[in-house]
């Protein structure tokens, strides 16, 4: 780790010259460099927090929406955390067909996933936790997400789960290459997988949506179909198919589902806007993720499901078209 | 309903509260219980209406099982029939143990 190296390096500096004229600057980036040390892991411990917290409310005052939208007054806005909390003192049942490996880890390992593409999501902590490569690491792990949802179905060993599961990587093939075109184009633009080169190219040059709407308008579609809400939610389609790949799943592991269900909508209304609305202060952008999240829910009152062919036909034509214009926009 | 933060799932595995609201025939009976098994503790069952209860307008009917109160243990009846949707709203509260459901 880097603070590490820098602070066995001035440690090892300081013995060499206590009598130097320089120990005091030397003392001073001492000093920095442990607070910084120090300081790291609570801020890490404080953003998933608050990551926690605020996918919490987000979810919450998605439902709220819901219920504005069909004139019910709809639960408290933190519902979700009752949920949660009545979900551990459930019991928890283990379908006697199930592979238990794949049917216990996989919840783990959705939420997992979820846990760290929150940490790095460059908010409230700023850029603690950053690489070069933020965006491809995110793809990467959204593609966890997706997978062990899908293997959570197959596990379960129940129908409803399996046609849960086959949908949900169906309609994974139909908007993954959108996905990573319209996020291509964003580091064509910008020259840079890093999120913080991304927000400062956005602070100086303004927000990326101006430069690239076709591609911020297919990574917003995406993002419905991520949080599986209609038109796009084929995945967890309640009506028809029970629950999806979740059908089997109670108690603490369902819990799992629903608290990285907190943490993806809180991730995926939080890269939209870091991506795309530009250098944001965390206040600013915590309320544009509730607009954010508002307007998924208004689509997601205003259509109905498309069927999962229907999806795919789009996906590969419009969603596919929009996020080439908006590669071609980067480029040129 | 979801204002009490009660959520209709249409999972047994995702249930807290069952409601029965009809009559049982001998054919819907083992059926009911695999379902009812499938569903994690703690768990309250609510009859919805007198056909739930006591078999109602069918009490005669040949293809009816006993009935649910022999059956399958109710932890909470709601009569009428139909009954009254703000009765069912009120058992339902009552099953969850949720009291002063009448004020809201």
């Amino acid at each position: 780790m880097l603070y590490w190296q820098a602070y066995l390096r001035q440690s090892g500096e300081k013995e060499l010259k206590t009598n130097d004229f320089g120990d005091a600057v030397n003392e001073a980036m001492f000093l920095s460099v442990a607070v910084q040390e120090a300081v790291f892991l609570p801020m890490l411990v404080l953003k998933v927090f608050l990551a926690f917290l605020f996918g919490m409310l987000l979810v919450g005052f998605g439902r709220k929406m819901v219920a504005w939208g069909q004139s019910r007054r709809g639960p408290p806005v933190f519902q979700p955390a009752l949920d949660v909390f009545k979900l551990f003192s459930k019991q928890t049942l283990f379908p006697k067909s199930a592979n238990l490996v794949f049917f216990v880890l996989s919840p783990v390992a959705v939420f997992a996933s979820a846990l760290v593409l929150v940490i790095v999501l460059p908010v409230f902590a700023g850029d603690a936790v950053s690489s070069d490569l933020d965006l491809l690491v995110i793809v990467f792990l959204l593609l966890m997400v997706v997978m062990f949802d899908a293997v959570a179905g197959f596990a379960g060993k129940s129908i409803f789960g399996a046609i849960g599961a086959s949908r949900e990587l169906t309609a994974f093939i139909a908007y993954e290459v959108p996905f990573i075109v319209s996020i291509f184009s964003v580091v064509v633009k910008v020259g840079s997988f890093d999120l913080g080169a991304i927000s400062a190219w956005q602070a100086s040059n303004g927000p990326l949506a101006m430069f690239l709407p076709f591609s911020a308008l297919v990574f917003f579609l995406v993002l419905i179909a991520k949080l599986r809400k209609s038109p796009f939610d084929v995945g967890e389609a309640h009506q028809e198919i029970i629950a999806g790949a979740k059908t089997e799943y109670s108690g603490i592991l369902l819990a799992f589902f629903e608290m990285a269900d907190w943490l993806m909508t809180f991730f995926m209304a939080g890269l939209f806007l870091v991506v795309f609305a530009g250098a944001l202060s965390d206040v600013f952008l915590l309320a544009s993720m509730f607009a954010v999240v508002a307007l998924v829910c208004l689509l997601d009152l205003s259509f109905a499901r498309l069927r999962i062919d229907q999806f795919f036909r789009v996906s590969w034509t419009v969603l596919l078209a929009l996020s080439l214009i908006g590669l071609l926009t980067a480029v040129f | 309903m979801e204002r009490f933060g009660c959520k209709l799932v249409s999972s047994p595995k995702h249930a807290d509260v069952v409601l029965i609201t009809g009559a049982l025939t001998k054919q819907m009976l083992p059926r009911v219980k695999r379902v009812l098994s499938q569903v994690p503790e703690p768990k309250k069952i609510v009859a919805v209406g007198t056909c739930a209860k006591s078999k109602g307008v069918f009490f005669d009917s040949p293809s009816l099982s006993k009935g649910v109160m022999s059956e399958i243990k109710v932890d909470v009846f709601v009569p009428g029939c139909p009954p009254n949707p703000d009765a069912i709203l009120a058992g339902i509260l009552e099953a969850v143990g949720r009291k002063g459901a009448e004020n809201k």
